[in-house]
């Protein structure tokens, strides 16, 4: 197997919540809990899981945004995490990200020039002409014509203020591209035009990507390996074919369910979904998802699954893997 | 000109004939609206859908007479909610007529719960003004509401503020509160939206049990195809303000017959997918409001569009069995969408 590119091995992170009149944190909420995940070069891993679950974190942390409390991330074979203000910086250019609200992440007072400009400005070391050539071409590559770069975010389409933005992100020519929720905040018709451009611009960069999304639909498409997160933990991960036509983990499984597709078996069909998603703050023992499970056995509030193999790179962390449980684990 | 599209069978809850909708005055006046018409039958689910500005919440605001008069002008041929005419009807007659009626659900549970009462006073509130219900008796109903909604332990969550629920708890209190009243009609503008999926599954679920317990209609406001397969009855496609296609849902999926519509169905990536492979985009921009091209609104973005769609305003085309599309170029649509997944599914 190829050296990863970006490794992450046991990585936690977690917030206080709340303080008591010591100082002291009232509680601590574990956001990602003993994450191992690597990244190879020219991959798309997609990390999906629902709100509150810690894949933006996780995002952050692999952006060296924010620090494991426990845990290494390695980038390029030397440690990531704990590196000095100065370090960081020199090294920021390798990974970039691109988010969610493509508006908002704009700077309102800079021109889509400027905000690609930026980049280019603190990485490349290139004089000013040949940045304002390099900018020009960035612009191409991401469809945008030069009468758009002097417009500020408002002027522009939510489509193309994301297109500035991955121009920006790809600007500083990275290893790595950490797309958080790309396209949620994008029309329906719009989604469609920035997935393939991030498709082109992967495939013509080599780029290795990170793609966090809620959307199982477009990870599947996007992705090359898929890890599914639940309350912080990562429950299940393969190559993103395996994992969503054979879902292992009955979280998967009830995930995969509940998307409604535009078909005819969707018509007035009862989801299986059981429960709440408890509280991040005292997540259930043993397995988090046992309260919403429907194969759930007492050993699992007990003993912590660990992600184990279920083929030879599909991984799933439930503890009655393999077992004859009586379920089409397909139809879930 | 007349823009009826349907056929009509039972007892129609909701009739709308010819809105229109203007903001602004004079030569500054932006067309928000043009000649929408839309009728639900009871127990139908009608669901709208369309992109951000394409005027689908305009319409339902337009309908419950909720824009600010100075700023929008609202001209219908009819606003019939049954025997009710509400295009007349004055703020006061409209304020009877609101959350007793007609009941409302919106995109964000949080902003839409007011933070310093209790769940429990607040689904009350209702029927204490609409039907002069003692503290009591509201308390009672919506301790009946909260249950109905299927809120464990809903005793408890009866004295429980809006932030001590989940985001899927708080969508089922103001599912309560919207039909504490048993209206006949509900209006849900983008239920979902903010959940997640495996919620988005439990409140659509719901939203169709209590459809049918309570023999009520459904006005379902969404951009998501998913989830008007999932449950919608018929569906009205809007773009840049006008209805362009319109039927039962499973004659447009299965025949969709404008190239807004085509478009939408093209782009969404599918299991059937080439994995990582182009997904057909629809070209272009979703216009601004008062942007939009004169004739057919979206010939600038169609690939089948020809001379004729930027000259000449298409009026609905009845392609039989209550679907109908604004579209010169439906069979050439449709014809190009054969062997695409989604319709071939439906067939």
């Amino acid at each position: 197997m190829m050296e990863a590119l970006l490794q992450i091995d046991g990585v936690s992170r977690e917030f206080p919540v709340g303080r008591h009149a010591t100082g002291q944190p009232r509680h601590l909420v574990r956001a990602v809990d003993g994450v191992d995940l690597s990244l190879a070069p020219g991959e798309t891993l997609g990390l999906v899981g629902e709100s509150g679950c810690g894949k933006s974190t996780l995002a952050r942390i692999m952006m060296a945004l924010d620090h494991p409390t426990r845990g290494a991330v390695r980038f390029g074979g030397a440690p990531w995490s704990g590196l000095t203000a100065r370090e960081l910086k020199s090294r920021r250019g390798r990974i970039q990200m691109i988010f969610q609200d493509p508006v908002a992440s704009l700077n309102p007072r800079m021109t889509a020039r400027a905000c690609i400009a930026e980049p280019l400005i603190n990485f490349s070391g290139l004089n000013r002409h040949a940045i304002a050539l390099r900018v020009a071409e960035l612009a191409a590559q991401v469809g945008l014509s030069d009468h758009h770069l002097d417009r500020f975010a408002h002027e522009l389409s939510g489509g193309q203020c994301q297109r500035v933005g991955i121009a920006r992100a790809i600007a500083a020519e990275p290893d790595v591209l950490i797309a958080d929720e790309p396209v949620s905040a994008l029309d329906v018709s719009i989604q469609a035009q920035i997935l393939n451009l991030l498709l082109d611009i992967k495939q013509r960069m080599g780029l290795a990507m990170v793609f966090v999304s809620h959307d199982l639909s477009v990870v599947r498409h996007v992705a090359d390996r898929t890890a599914v997160m639940y309350l912080g933990r990562i429950v299940e991960t393969g190559p993103s074919e395996q994992v969503f036509s054979d879902p292992q983990h009955p979280y998967t499984q009830m995930l995969l369910n509940s998307v409604p597709h535009p078909l005819p078996a969707a018509r007035h069909r009862k989801p299986e979904v059981r429960g709440e998603l408890p509280s991040p703050l005292s997540p259930p023992s043993g397995c988090h998802f046992r309260t919403r499970c429907p194969i759930a056995i007492e050993t699992c509030a007990v003993e912590v699954p660990v992600c184990g193999p279920v083929g030879a790179v599909h991984r799933a962390a439930c503890l009655r893997l393999g077992e004859e449980t009586g379920r089409d684990r397909l139809n879930g | 000109m007349t823009d009826t599209l349907r056929m009509q069978t039972g007892k129609t809850v909701l009739d709308v004939r010819n809105l229109n909708l203007t903001f602004g005055r004079g030569d500054n006046a932006l067309h928000a609206l043009d000649h929408v018409s839309l009728s639900v039958q009871q127990g139908e689910i009608l669901s709208l859908v369309g992109e951000s500005g394409c005027g689908k919440s305009a319409t339902m605001m337009a309908i419950l007479g909720l824009l600010p008069k100075r700023a929008a002008t609202v001209r219908a041929d009819a606003i019939r909610l049954g025997e009710t005419d509400l295009a007349g009807a004055s703020q006061r007659q409209l304020r009877r007529i609101r959350g007793n009626r007609i009941g409302m659900i919106f995109q964000d549970p949080m902003t839409s719960l007011n933070p310093v009462h209790t769940v429990g006073f607040q689904i009350g509130e209702a029927v204490r003004e609409h039907r002069g219900a003692s503290r009591a008796e509201a308390r009672h109903q919506a301790l009946r509401m909260l249950d109905l909604v299927r809120i464990p332990d809903p005793a408890r969550r009866l004295d429980a503020y809006p932030h001590e629920l989940s985001g899927g708890m708080r969508q089922r209190v103001m599912i309560a509160m919207a039909l504490v009243c048993e209206p006949e009609l509900l209006i849900a503008d983008e239920p979902t939206t903010a959940l997640d999926v495996t919620v988005q599954a439990q409140i659509m679920a719901l939203v169709d049990e209590l459809r049918v317990e309570m023999g009520m209609s459904v006005v379902l406001i969404t951009h998501d195809l998913g989830v008007v397969a999932a449950t919608a009855d018929r569906v009205a496609v809007m773009y840049a303000g006008r209805i362009v296609e319109e039927g039962p849902v499973e004659q447009v999926f299965r025949r969709p017959s404008h190239g807004y519509t085509a478009g939408l169905m093209r782009s969404l990536p599918l299991d059937g997918q080439v994995h990582q492979g182009r997904l057909q985009e629809i070209p272009g921009s979703v216009p601004r409001l008062g942007e939009a091209a004169p004739n057919c609104a979206f010939a600038p973005r169609c690939v089948f569009a020809k001379p004729r769609c930027a000259a000449e305003v298409p009026l609905p085309t009845d392609l039989g069995g209550g679907h109908a599309a604004r579209c010169f170029e439906h069979s050439a649509v449709f014809a190009d969408l054969a062997d695409n997944d989604i319709v071939r599914a439906w067939q």
